[in-house]
């Protein structure tokens, strides 16, 4: 194999202003990608204000200094490419791929954007009213809810709990008067990261270091507090009578980024549920034909973060797919590995980082998303030898330590009597109605 | 536009060809640079090739490919593939399967192995038939039973087309699964996974003079298959508007508007193509600025111009917000097309238009499978059109008079279907 995966990548260079820009030229791709990570995700809303980060990053494109949001359109369009804008708890990223010789308007339009939003009013009245139709049409979105519902479980009190798009009682007061607060306090450039990958014309990664530097952002923001700890055992049934199928999640407390025991967390359940032949494909899907997927995981944010199984099956069968869940995460839990299968997740775990380091677009995403999560500027070389020096003991030790050896919530989205019924035997049983979750 | 046909280096684009004396085509796309290769076999079948009383036969045998074959046993497809560090998925459509294995480009020999031992000897039982039909009633519920877009895509298929197979749904009816036998997939298996009936394609690091001599060692020992007898493509003139409704507990109203449209491989998909990103690419596109954007009628729309063997269908999605009139949404979407009918695009519209769809495929081909999935998918379904062609010819010789006779030609009110949803439940507070 060939040795760097990046060439050149992984060396940060500080902007005036707090931003850490990576290069990373690829000669020969067809493409060039810039993509702006920072640290303002949705927990950092404010209290009664979930969803608010979220509206301030997609009104981003809808209107900025000298630029309605039809011209914003225009802009995109003359670039052939649309700007992507996501946020999730920890961070806000804005990506944008184009044919080299639009790099640097691209990146323009880009700073354009992110500096000076204008937040015009009609559209922060248009896009309010769109995401709370959207919240209320996610209530048929089976799989979403039980999402939202684990969350909300096992963050009690915390900004992870909520949404990103927000409780409907929140968004519904959110105002322009907010929106321009929370950009002026959140969307800095401290502590944030400007990756650009591909194919870079000469001398465009210094004039678009020049446009991303100079704002004096201050400090990155605070670390968020942790979690409260998870008490109890505990199964929340959301009852959606319609359903012909129950949407199951198994969740607990997890770890945060940059954990010692990461790597093992992942390879551990990688194992147990991270591929066509981890252990529950094997037991669930080939085995008892109870269910099209499933998957388990650890999902790291920089406060805390949760171990999830997710799957579903038909109401009748939910109960069996649970008990076998909790059966086989408690023998690996106490059974530990073998050094067989932990050299096949080993390898697929390398792979898969390889088959997803190959676009610059992939490539941006990692180098961010690494360096605003704290894992470094070089976690794309790093990864790959934390995966070979991982050693058998590393997941033993993890797994026994970090999976639900206590606390844990199940909660089922369906029929609300017979998965209530199925499931008592897991723990106290809670049966909300749908619109608890908008 | 000749921009983006300059970016990719040729070789990449310039397939090597091949034909098997067994009938087998092979696409080879190697790129030096790369790390990973894709391997993709596009077998010509899908749901138009199945009988009514047999529906869902070509997705479920599609399960059963990964269920064991002589040399690699059950589970051990998937194993050996992820002991290498790739994957592996499938999917089936109304006229083809592919079955697709991205991995470390050491890992190609490996690949082939496996794709030459399933096609050579699938392992084909009761048990394993029993348990993918129970997975498979899983992904129907979960695509169809429990998603209001399924429940909804599944009524329009059946409003558009009454002649043709692409009126029942690709995972088939339930009753129809049910039915489906071993003595079925056998016979499945013997008419449509021969070497005759598939191409393979290859993407990504590897040597072509070797991998080529390995697929004529292997699977140049594959016997042909049958002649298969090509499935009804008729579909009648369609004399008037269709109209259905699906009442669902749902949050909120969505419909679906149908047009009838030409095959891929016929001239005008081109133009089709091309007013699919006019009317929905971006926040910029017509549809979404001014229906979601301008006037708030709905809060997604798009719109979906799949390539077809057959007859095909320009399909545009709603979704309204709870409360919304979907009648209104309706005149509104037909003001725009009758509009695009009677004026044509702008050259600006059509200009930006080519540039998105260039883009867009320029991201495609920057990863080795789609770059493998872009030239299996346009010699099947446009019938041999590289990405070469792609890039410098397709859209580049769309003019405003052909898009203006295109949109002329299919935004017809006597073609269209339309389905709405009603919900039956109560909107959330």
């Amino acid at each position: 194999m060939k040795a760097e995966l990046v060439p050149g990548a992984g060396t940060p260079r500080p902007l005036p202003g707090g931003l850490t820009l990576l290069a990373a030229p690829q000669p020969r791709a067809t493409l060039a990608t810039a993509r702006l990570a920072l640290p303002s995700g949705a927990a950092r809303s404010g209290l009664g204000k979930s969803g608010l980060a979220e509206l301030a990053a997609q009104l981003l494109r809808r209107g900025s200094r000298g630029l309605d949001a039809k011209q914003v359109d225009e802009a995109l369009e003359a670039l052939g490419s649309d700007l992507y804008v996501g946020v999730d708890d920890d961070l806000l990223q804005l990506s944008i791929t184009v044919p080299p010789g639009s790099l640097l308007a691209a990146a323009r339009l880009l700073v354009r954007l992110v500096r000076f939003p204008s937040y015009p009013a009609r559209e922060v009245s248009a896009l309010k009213k769109r995401s709370l139709a959207q919240i209320r049409a996610g209530l048929d979105e089976a799989d979403q809810l039980a999402d939202r519902a684990l969350w909300r479980e096992i963050f009690s009190g915390h900004p992870y709990a909520d949404p990103v798009d927000g409780w409907l009682r929140d968004v519904s007061r959110l105002s322009r008067r907010d929106l321009v607060l929370h950009h002026a306090g959140q969307h800095g450039f401290a502590g944030g990261c400007l990756a650009l990958v591909g194919r870079l014309p000469d001398g465009a990664t210094d004039r678009i270091a020049r446009l991303f530097s100079g704002r004096g952002d201050g400090e990155p923001p605070a670390r968020l507090p942790s979690p409260r700890p998870l008490e109890g055992r505990r199964v929340l049934v959301v009852d959606k009578p319609d359903a012909t199928q129950a949407q199951i999640r198994l969740g607990a407390p997890g770890i945060s980024f940059g954990e010692p025991s990461q790597v093992a967390c992942a390879l551990g359940a990688g194992l147990l549920g991270g591929g066509f032949s981890s252990r529950l494909v094997g037991e669930v899907r080939v085995k008892r034909g109870l269910t099209y997927g499933i998957s388990a995981r650890f999902q790291l944010r920089d406060a805390g973060g949760l171990f999830a199984i997710r799957s579903f099956t038909r109401v009748a069968e939910a109960a069996t797919l649970v008990q076998v869940c909790l059966d086989e995460t408690e023998r690996l839990r106490t059974e530990g590995p073998n050094e067989d299968e932990l050299e096949r997740v080993r390898a697929y775990a390398r792979g898969s980082f390889l088959l997803g380091s190959e676009t610059p677009g992939q490539i941006a995403g990692t180098l961010a998303g690494a360096f605003c999560h704290g894992l470094g500027a070089d976690w794309i070389a790093r990864y790959p030898k934390l995966l070979e020096e991982t050693p058998l003991e590393a997941v033993a030790a993890a797994l026994r330590e970090k999976l639900w050896p206590g606390p844990y919530r199940i909660v089922a989205v369906g029929p609300g009597r017979a998965l209530a019924r199925a499931l008592a035997k897991f723990g106290d049983v809670e049966v909300v109605p749908l619109r608890s979750l908008a | 536009m000749a921009v983006a046909a300059s970016l990719v280096p040729p070789e990449l684009l310039t397939p090597v060809k091949a034909e098997l004396s067994n009938g087998l085509r092979v696409r080879l796309l190697p790129d030096p640079d790369s790390r990973v290769v894709s391997v993709q076999t596009f077998f010509r079948v899908g749901s138009r090739d199945e009988r009514p009383g047999r529906t869902g036969i070509a997705h479920l045998f599609e399960h059963l490919m990964f269920n064991g074959a002589t040399k690699y046993g059950p589970k051990e497809f998937d194993r050996a593939i992820e002991e290498q560090g790739g994957s592996s998925n499938a999917y089936t459509s109304n006229d083809v399967t592919v079955y697709h294995e991205e991995a470390p480009a050491e890992a190609l020999e490996l690949l082939l192995d496996l794709e030459f031992d399933r096609m050579g000897g699938l392992a084909l039982s009761d048990a394993s038939l029993a348990a993918e039909r129970e997975v498979v009633k899983e992904e129907r519920r979960l695509r169809v039973e429990d998603s209001v877009m399924g429940l909804v895509d599944e009524e329009l298929q059946a409003l558009v087309y009454r002649e043709h197979p692409y009126r029942w749904p690709v995972i088939g009816w339930p009753a129809d699964l049910d039915r489906i036998s071993l003595a079925d997939c056998r016979d499945f298996f013997a008419r449509y996974y021969a070497p005759t009936n598939a191409t393979l394609v290859i993407a990504g690091g590897f040597d072509p003079a070797r991998a080529l001599a390995i697929i004529e060692r292997d699977h140049g020992r594959l016997p042909r298959g049958p002649p298969i007898e090509s499935p009804p493509n008729e579909e009648g003139e369609q004399r008037g508007a269709r109209r259905a409704v699906v009442r669902h507990p749902s949050q909120a109203p969505l419909l679906v508007l149908a047009l009838r449209a030409p095959a891929a491989r016929e001239p005008a998909s081109a133009e089709l193509d091309l007013l699919q990103a006019i009317l929905s690419f971006g926040d910029g596109s017509l549809l979404v600025r001014d229906l979601v954007h301008e006037r708030g009628l709905v809060t997604e729309i798009g719109v979906d111009y799949a390539w077809r063997l057959g007859p095909a269908a320009f399909e545009i999605v709603a979704e309204l917000p709870p409360g919304g009139d979907p009648e209104r949404v309706l005149r509104e979407i037909w003001r725009h097309l009758e509009r695009l009918a009677e004026k044509g695009p702008s050259a600006r519209q059509l200009s930006r238009a080519k540039l998105q769809s260039q883009v867009a495929l320029l991201r495609e081909l920057s990863s080795v499978g789609g770059r493998a999935h872009s030239l299996g998918s346009a010699e099947i379904l446009l019938g041999g059109l590289e990405p070469a062609v792609r890039i410098g010819e397709r859209s580049e010789r769309v003019t405003l008079r052909s898009a203006r006779e295109a949109a002329r030609a299919t935004f017809r009110p006597e073609r269209s279907s339309v389905v709405f949803l009603e919900p039956l439940a109560e909107p959330a507070e």
